[in-house]
């Protein structure tokens, strides 16, 4: 935990195809390819989405551990999916645990059930993935401005990142100097002494936080923060940027034809 | 020509009803170096903050050349009055030091060839410019002097006519400290007027023109330097004698007045009491 850092642009301002891509664009362009994505129904659609996102992912240079590590939310879920979905789901069945009173019944569709939802999902985060990474923070912001997102929901990201550090290093002083006086920290977290103790720390993080979460605006206003977003980034949506973005459409609508059949695709693979 | 800064009848009391500054006047002329002084909670970092507007007059009147602060022109104001504060925790948080440096000259609306320029100056200032893609705002990139001088940088990068520093010196080594002596003594030369609160007596006495000194919200008395070796009032705020000057009380056979404040101060003032001969003794049994 001491060691542990997080950079927040570290690979934002690499070269790629994706890095060019003009914000907000690619804002507006990922986010239909989102929606699209998020909306596929079969395992085809599915597929070929997670083929081109991650044909993108490869294109925009990104190491791939790191994407991996950060995909790494994703299993559990699986797990937790593929164990529970197919008991739920009525259908052919796959094998069934008798249990006394009641069968259990794993259902072949409800494995594709859940595989189509985790499929969806880990498209979801890559397309998420692949603009969060290719973009500088304060230019998302600055981006999500020019698009109309109000001027409050941006500044909510914005201090909740701000102070996401802030509180972060709060805590790593507090436990540092709480390890100082011997406190060990949850042998047991239902140990009684263990959990008034947290409680007490989270109070003290509140109050802390608060206070410093002023001290910080105050420094922001000194410097002549005046609640708007600017960047030295002068932006310009160039033709290549308008080609891009109509790529990626195109790839969605694809995998939308796709998912709903179109071109005989639902008979080829029956 | 008016003064650069005037307080005038100045009272504020925080929302919680703590009553922080009580009527507080004073004047500071451009190209001073002031600082001002004062035991805990005496209303110090209160009163810095309303010098650029954080905090406005509840009571009273804060003037920047001649202009009083309102809510219309506390913008324009504060690019005059720069403001470092006391942790630089506080105020570094872009992802690089470059960035943050040019938080403030990007507030200012100045066009990227200017604000560039302004970033290598400020940074070359600080003597940070080789680290300026890294991330300062978490405890393992930067040292604690390091941040210090970025969140210098910052505000020397707005290019602000006067420079307000809260305890600038705090939980600085001593090479820390001596490169920001450095610092401030490089934007003196450059005709900027500087303020700083402190707890730092001997730097006080060394580094100021003119001293303040805050007790509960009031200014007990304000001056040049000597003030800080005046018995009772030192007392009264909570203060100390000067290093050097304490060496000088000791001894009450060595009648030295005014009491020496400074290094050089004394050391003249030992020089003067030394006849010829013995000096060069003395050095001879030192070296
Ligand atoms: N945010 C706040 N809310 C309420 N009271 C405050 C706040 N900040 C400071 N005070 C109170 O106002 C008074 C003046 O505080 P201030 O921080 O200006 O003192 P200071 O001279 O800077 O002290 P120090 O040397 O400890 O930094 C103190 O009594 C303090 O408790
Ligand atoms: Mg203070």
């Amino acid at each position: 935990m001491e060691q542990a850092h997080i950079h927040l642009d570290e690979f934002a301002r690499l070269k790629s195809l994706f890095h060019q891509f003009d914000p907000r664009v690619k804002i507006v362009c990922c986010l239909i390819l989102l929606v699209i994505v998020v909306s596929l129904r079969t395992l085809a659609g599915l597929l070929f989405a997670l083929l081109f996102t991650s044909l993108m992912i490869f294109g925009s240079h990104l190491p791939l551990g790191r994407i991996l590590k950060r995909l790494g939310f994703v299993v559990p879920m699986l797990v937790a999916l593929c164990l529970f979905l197919p008991f739920a789901r009525p259908g052919t069945p796959v094998f069934k645990v008798p249990l006394g009173l009641f069968t259990l019944t794993y259902s072949w569709d409800g494995l594709q059930a859940s595989a189509i939802f985790f499929l969806r999902l880990l498209c979801g985060a890559l397309i998420v993935i692949l603009v969060t990474f290719t973009t500088p923070f304060h230019v998302l912001l600055r981006s999500l401005a020019d698009l109309q997102v109000p001027l409050i929901f941006i500044q909510l990201i914005q201090f909740t990142l701000r102070y996401f550090f802030v509180l972060y290093d709060e805590v790593i002083r507090m436990f540092r100097a709480r390890r100082a006086r011997n406190f060990k920290p949850a042998r047991n977290f239902w140990c009684g002494r263990t959990f008034s103790t947290l409680g007490g720390l989270l109070g003290l993080l509140f109050i802390r936080s608060y206070e410093r979460g002023e001290r910080v605006y105050h420094a922001m206003l000194a410097r002549g923060f005046q609640g708007e977003i600017r960047v030295l980034e002068q932006f310009q949506v160039y033709p290549r940027d308008l080609l891009l973005g109509m790529s990626l459409i195109v790839l969605g609508v694809l995998s939308l034809i796709i998912d709903r059949g179109g071109w005989g695709w639902a008979h080829f693979l029956r | 020509m008016g003064a650069l800064l005037e307080v005038e009848d100045l009272y504020f009391r925080y929302h919680d009803g703590t009553p922080a500054l009580n009527g507080i006047s004073l004047s500071i002329d451009r190209g001073e170096k002031v600082a001002i002084l004062g035991p805990n909670g005496a209303g110090k970092s209160t009163l810095l903050l309303h010098f650029n507007g954080i905090y406005l007059a509840q009571q009273g009147k804060v003037r920047v050349a001649g202009e009083e602060i309102t809510r219309d022109n506390e913008t324009r104001l504060r690019e005059k009055v720069g403001m470092v504060f006391q942790d630089p925790d506080d105020q570094v948080f872009s992802p690089t030091v470059w960035d943050d440096v040019a938080f403030g000259p990007l507030n200012q609306g100045l066009d990227r060839k200017e604000i560039e320029e302004r970033v290598f100056q400020a940074l070359q200032a600080v003597d940070m410019w080789d680290l300026r893609s890294r991330a300062p705002h978490h405890l393992s990139h930067l040292s604690y002097g390091q941040k210090k001088r970025v969140a210098i940088a910052g505000v020397i990068a707005m290019n602000p006519e006067v420079i307000v520093l809260d305890e600038p010196t705090a939980f600085l080594d001593p090479a820390g400290q001596e490169s920001l002596m450095e610092i401030l003594a490089e934007l003196y030369q450059r005709g900027k007027t500087i303020i700083i609160a402190t707890h730092d007596v001997d730097m006080a006495a060394e580094w100021a023109d003119k001293v303040i000194i805050l007790k509960g919200g009031k200014i007990l008395a304000q001056g040049d330097t000597m003030l800080l070796v005046q018995d009772t009032l030192v007392k009264d705020a909570g203060l100390r004698f000067p290093v050097v000057s304490q060496v000088f009380q000791r001894i009450p056979s060595l009648v030295v007045r005014p009491l020496p404040r400074t290094v050089d101060e004394a050391a003249n003032a030992i020089a003067t009491l030394l006849p010829d001969r013995k000096e060069k003794d003395n050095h001879r049994i030192v070296s």
